[in-house]
């Protein structure tokens, strides 16, 4: 403490030890919080084809394809520990190959500040929704679609939230007659 | 006159900077508490805005303002960091070769 420079590192050296304390007592304060949040989901123009995926396997894969109305509001998230939000839309399914799959069709990144209360319509999927293998999406008739997101805090749980509420999707035989 | 007060103005400053980074001990411990109840109010004040705006960054720009408040009263050596200042008498100037800084057994004759 006798030099300017030990003045300079004791100042600085407690500004962080106050600065760890707020943040671990925002974190304390915002554990707590309830973040799961209704959505509401419907979908559209479902269809089911045999198509070979350009980054995947030679052999054909089912591949659905669907436009979806979605509607959350997500606005009550953003408190003053959560700076981003990761959402994306999950399909949840079983076929005969695998008990359980999951595969997401589309996501969307919000961060705090922007539109928080999404309406979207006639959306259609950001990313090609293949089965892994061919025959395991054709007359499925309990695909469970549901949005789930990671809230990003600034200091605390990077939480995985599924929402309540999601729909299901019945899929009927191939569009296209080509095998 | 001017001349005198110009002459007692140099002393003075000749007097101060010669060891100007000097604090004594009463300084230290008072930069020490100052600057931690400066950035604790900070701190909890910060903290109590941030959570009312509902923003973090609030908070640490005024932990910041804090930090640089005790930085700004501490860091340098300000007279009032020198309470003791009257009290420390300072021993006069030797010349180099003045006896009294050798040991009796070197002391030259």
């Amino acid at each position: 403490m006798n030099g300017i420079l030990s003045r300079l590192n004791a100042v600085f050296a407690f500004g962080m030890w106050v600065c760890t304390g707020m943040t671990f007592l925002t974190f304390l304060v915002t554990v707590g919080i309830d973040m799961t949040r209704p959505h509401d989901l419907a979908i559209h123009n479902a269809k089911v084809s045999l198509a070979r995926d350009p980054h995947g396997p030679n052999a054909k894969q089912d591949l659905a394809s669907f436009t979806f109305d979605l509607e959350v509001d997500t606005t009550p998230l953003f408190h003053w520990n959560n700076k981003q939000l990761f959402m994306y839309l999950l399909a949840e399914y079983e076929t005969h190959q695998n008990d359980i799959n999951q595969v997401i069709v589309w996501d969307k990144i919000i961060m705090r500040g922007e539109k928080s209360n999404l309406q979207i319509k006639n959306k259609p999927l950001k990313y090609k929704f293949f089965d892994d293998g061919a025959g395991g999406l054709k007359e499925n008739s309990d695909i469970k679609l549901t949005l789930y997101y990671n809230t990003v805090p600034n200091a605390g749980l990077l939480r995985i939230v599924k929402a309540i509420g999601g729909t299901s999707l019945a899929l009927g035989d191939y569009a296209s007659k080509r095998i | 006159m001017v001349l005198g007060l110009i002459q007692e103005a140099g002393d003075w400053l000749n007097n101060y900077m010669g060891r100007w980074w000097y604090v004594d001990y009463k300084g230290q411990a008072r930069a020490e508490n100052m600057f931690q109840v400066i950035l604790i109010l900070s701190g909890v004040i910060g903290w109590i805005y941030g959570f009312l705006t509902q923003s973090m960054q609030n908070g640490m720009i005024v932990l910041g303002g804090g930090a640089a408040l005790s930085s700004v009263l501490t860091i340098p050596p300000w007279f009032w960091l020198r309470p003791q200042e009257n009290e420390l008498k300072w021993h006069e100037e030797l010349e180099e070769d003045d006896p009294k800084l050798f040991p009796s057994w070197e002391k030259q004759e």
